[in-house]
């Protein structure tokens, strides 16, 4: 075992799939975006520079060569950069990619994924702080991988790269990069989609938590624990497939929920997970479920304003103690 | 012009040319009946650059279409009741009813994909000329799109990027002169809403191969898709092709105004009394009347063949909407499988 950061840990899933799979192919490889922890990715490049494509500001055109490659053989991870880039190839991720497999009556695959940087990074401004996974959770035929452990990120790609057949959005929040945690480089790693994983254990109350939310879910647990209130986290590492079971199973035992996510509050991750919860869960509830999400306004560049809307663990200890008391 | 081709590969492509012309007219007389499902798009008039483009292509070539893709699935030796099927939205499509008619395709033929956004299937086409690049092989990615394609940006990026990587695609592109709303009696080759002057200059200023075609000369068609063809696979980049299709008198909501095909025509360049207004679609534009005469003129082929042949054809294809026709529809719970891979 080693203490990684998550860059470190994506870094290594990343050149562990390109390794194992001579058909995995990168399309850009700027991963790590402009973070200082950039640097953990460079092993990429620098051990496997002639899988490496560089495309040309083209989004719509190279996450559509992804495509076109990954049904005829290849298993692209495209390098997007910035999640709200992907916007600029929607019709692409949204529009091509998760149809093939349903019109061919299954004999199109489509083992493509679409890495992207989303979230609040500070000042990002605008353009450059999306996080758009509930837009992609409203297009069936995607994958959503969303982890938020370098363990996560590194056994979530080698999953995605070499064992998926299905088109893939990889949620990598811009603030993860530095998050640490244990990972174990003598064992494979790889993580199966569609299972949650009980981040911290408690009785008082369940913390659902995605992506970089986790991590901010885990301080708060521990500072509640501190004011005698036990908080289970629990990460379900990809929303599509749903591990529901262990949601439920968790949201059994406390009785009281608070959803996490940092996207929008409408139709957004937290909406869906706190539906979900009160429709197959409404006999456990002892409380209304509470959501934490970034407010429905756009990103603004000042520090204190964006501050001012991101979801943080204390918005998290705020939302428990609504419905622990 | 007779394309340079074995006497049975001429009969293979005047097969599917007649084929295409068969199947679209039973997709006019269907939709007439109430039995097609929402708006279709056929390709009466385009039938020389499916023949002509297939007749170039290996049969491990890959070909990808668009919203007008009946002729080109068809043209790949695609079953034509399983390919009316779809259209009808039955369980026995090549879809199971769920691709329709915009989205025809038939994965074991290699055709994996006709996409109803007008650009949206040229990226992907040339992903599947970048994995054959990857992958060392001899192949050529063949994209068939319309010239209303050339408005959406998807087309400049897909061109600019298979010219900058040299892929093995061929850009086909059907210049029918509608682009998506063709002004009435503004017939042109120059698309309403493009500012191009000519549909190759796009390409021809990144750097691409580039040329210009009859699409009622199958022979024309034929050896710019074999040259393109073999420039793609010696590593020498993609190539444009435009080919200049006739606009048939039929609109896009289409009607038979042309009336049911009737082979004879190609003997006498004659246009029937009732059509008699539209004498040069029978005269030189029917790319089927016209590839029939050619055949026919330079003694390929006794009319008495070609006839034979087209009876054969149409025989073909009312098996072909019966089959159709009697297929059930899908069952409902179908509508959640297919989403996943197993």
């Amino acid at each position: 075992m080693k203490q990684m950061t998550f860059a470190e840990g994506l870094s290594l899933g990343l050149q562990e799939s390109l390794e194992q799979d001579e058909r995995v192919v990168l399309i850009g490889a700027g991963f790590g975006g402009l973070t200082p922890y950039r640097s953990a990715y460079a092993p990429i490049r620098g051990r496997f520079s002639e899988r490496i494509t560089d495309p040309p500001i083209a989004e719509l055109g190279y996450c559509g060569i992804a495509i076109g490659a990954a049904m005829t053989g290849l298993r692209p991870i495209v390098a997007m950069g910035t999640g709200a880039f992907s916007f600029e190839a929607f019709p692409q991720i949204a529009n091509e990619a998760p149809q093939a497999y349903y019109g061919t009556r299954g004999q199109v695959t489509c083992p493509v994924v679409f890495h992207m940087m989303t979230g609040i990074r500070g000042a990002g401004a605008l353009q450059h702080s999306s996080s758009p996974q509930s837009m992609y959770w409203n297009t069936p035929g995607l994958q959503l991988v969303v982890p938020g452990s370098p363990a996560d990120a590194r056994g979530l790609m080698k999953t995605v790269a070499l064992r998926s057949e299905n088109p893939t959005i990889f949620i990598d929040h811009q603030r993860l990069q530095g998050v640490t945690g244990m990972v174990d480089e003598a064992d494979a790693g790889e993580i199966p989609l569609g299972v949650a994983e009980v981040k911290r254990e408690g009785t008082d109350v369940t913390i659902v938590a995605v992506s970089v939310m986790v991590a901010r879910a885990l301080e708060a647990a521990e500072k509640l624990a501190t004011e005698g209130i036990s908080a289970e986290v629990v990460d379900p590492r990809t929303l599509v497939p749903l591990d529901k079971a262990t949601i439920l199973k968790s949201v059994a035992k406390t009785g009281r929920v608070v959803v996490a996510d940092e996207s929008q509050l409408s139709c957004g991750v937290a909406s869906e997970l706190a539906a979900i919860i009160a429709e197959e869960g409404f006999e456990s509830l002892r409380a209304p479920v509470k959501r934490v999400a970034i407010p429905n306004v756009p990103i603004p560049f000042h520090e204190s304003e964006e501050k001012y809307i991101t979801p943080s663990a204390g918005w998290i200890i705020n939302a428990v103690k609504q419905i622990c008391n | 012009m007779i394309p340079i081709l074995s006497r049975d590969d001429l009969k293979l492509a005047l097969r599917r040319m007649l084929l295409i012309r068969r199947f679209e007219e039973a997709c006019i007389i269907e939709w007439h009946k109430g039995n097609v499902p929402g708006h279709y798009h056929v390709s009466v008039g385009q039938e020389a650059t499916a023949a002509g483009v297939s007749a170039a292509m290996d049969t491990d070539d890959i070909l990808f279409s668009t919203h007008r893709n009946h002729g080109h699935v068809i043209s790949r030796g695609a079953d034509p009741g399983k390919s009316f099927a779809e259209i009808l939205g039955k369980a026995t499509g090549y879809g199971r009813g769920k691709a329709g008619t915009l989205h025809g395709a038939a994965p074991e033929l290699n055709v994996p994909l006709s996409s109803a956004i007008v650009a949206g299937v040229l990226p992907i086409a040339i992903g599947a000329g970048y994995a054959m690049q990857v992958k060392g092989k001899s192949n050529v990615s063949v994209v068939m799109f319309g010239d209303g394609a050339m408005e959406e940006g998807a087309a400049y990026e897909a061109i600019n990027l298979a010219s900058l990587w040299k892929l093995p695609v061929l850009f086909v592109c059907e210049n029918n002169g509608w682009g998506v709303a063709r002004v009435p009696g503004q017939a042109s080759y120059h698309a309403p809403n493009l500012a191009l002057t000519e549909l190759i200059d796009l390409a021809k200023s990144l750097g691409m191969a580039t040329t210009t075609v009859d699409g009622v000369d199958l022979g024309d068609v034929h050896r710019a898709a074999k040259q393109a063809r073999e420039q793609g696979v010696a590593g020498e980049g993609a190539t444009f092709i435009e080919v200049r299709t006739k606009v048939w008198p039929g609109g896009q909501w289409p009607e038979l105004v042309t009336g049911i095909t009737d082979i004879t025509r190609a003997w006498t360049g004659e246009a029937p009394a009732e059509f008699a207004h539209m004498v040069d679609w029978f005269k030189h534009d029917d790319p089927v009347l016209q590839v029939a005469r050619e055949l026919n003129a330079t003694e390929i082929f006794s009319r008495d063949e070609i006839e034979a042949l087209d009876a054969e054809v149409q025989s073909q294809m009312d098996q072909a909407v019966q089959f159709a026709l009697e297929s059930p529809m899908p069952e409902l719970e179908t509508a959640f499988e297919d989403v996943w891979p197993a």
